[in-house]
C-alpha cells in the first residue's frame, strides 16, 4: 500500500524535541 | 503575544476593554527556570514607571504559589536595586487571550520571505505561533541570543542554509553596537 504524503513535511526538528511538560509564565512588560 | 487580566470576554486590539498587552510562553524548567525568566523580565522594563493606561502595564500573572513567591521576593529585590517602589502587579493568573495572528512573531513577520518558508511547511498560522523554531528566528532576528546559539542550533530550525546565513548576517550586526 503507497504511503500517504504527510501534510506538513519537514517541520523543524527542534518543534518535535519540545516535551510534554512545559510550565507556563506570563506577564506584562509596561 | 495576547490579553490578559480583565474582565472583557474575547478581547481585540481594537476592543481591549479592561485588558493588557501580554506575554505567555510555555518552557522546559529541565532547560530554564522561572526564576531566569523572571529575571529576564525586570530587566526588560522600569517597573519603577507607573503606567499610561490599562494597555501597557508592569504584571507578573503567577500560576503557582512558587511563581507567587519568586514573583514578591524579586520584586522586593527590585525595588532595593532601583531604590524607588516598583509599580508591577502581582496577581494570579486567570485567562489569556490569544492576540490577533498580526501581533504574533512579529520581527520574523517582517522579512517576508522567510515567513514564506515557514508558512510551506507551516499552513495554519496557529503552528507558526506555536512554533519553538519561529519563536528562536523571531528572537534571533530582534538581536536577541548569540552567534554561538544560532550555529548549534541552525541544523534543528527546519530552515535553509540561505536563510539562517540571513540570520547571522542580522544578528552579527546587532552585536557590533
Amino acid at each position: 500500500m503507497k504511503a500517504e504524503a504527510s501534510v506538513y513535511p519537514v517541520t523543524p526538528k527542534i518543534d518535535s524535541m519540545i516535551p510534554e511538560t512545559l510550565e507556563t509564565a506570563t506577564f506584562s512588560l509596561g | 503575544m495576547g490579553y490578559a487580566g480583565g474582565m472583557k470576554k474575547d478581547p481585540t486590539y481594537k476592543d481591549l476593554g479592561d485588558h493588557t498587552e501580554t506575554i505567555q510562553i510555555d518552557y522546559d524548567p529541565s532547560v530554564i527556570s522561572y526564576s531566569e525568566l523572571v529575571r529576564v523580565f525586570w530587566q526588560s522594563h522600569d517597573a519603577t514607571q507607573p503606567s499610561w493606561s490599562r494597555q501597557y502595564m508592569s504584571i507578573i500573572f503567577f500560576h503557582n504559589r512558587e511563581q507567587q513567591k519568586i514573583a514578591m521576593e524579586t520584586r522586593d529585590l527590585e525595588a532595593r536595586t532601583r531604590g524607588r517602589k516598583v509599580q508591577t502587579a502581582i496577581t494570579p493568573y486567570k485567562m489569556f487571550y490569544l492576540a490577533e495572528d498580526y501581533h504574533q512573531k512579529y520581527r520574523l513577520k517582517m522579512h517576508a520571505d522567510i515567513l514564506e518558508e515557514y508558512r510551506s511547511f507551516y499552513p495554519d498560522s496557529e503552528d507558526i505561533t506555536n512554533s519553538t523554531s519561529a519563536a528562536r528566528v523571531n528572537g534571533y532576528l530582534a538581536g536577541e541570543g548569540d552567534l554561538g546559539q544560532l550555529d548549534r542550533e541552525g541544523p534543528l530550525l527546519g530552515i535553509s542554509e540561505n536563510t539562517i546565513s540571513r540570520i547571522r548576517k542580522t544578528l552579527s550586526q546587532y552585536q557590533q553596537h
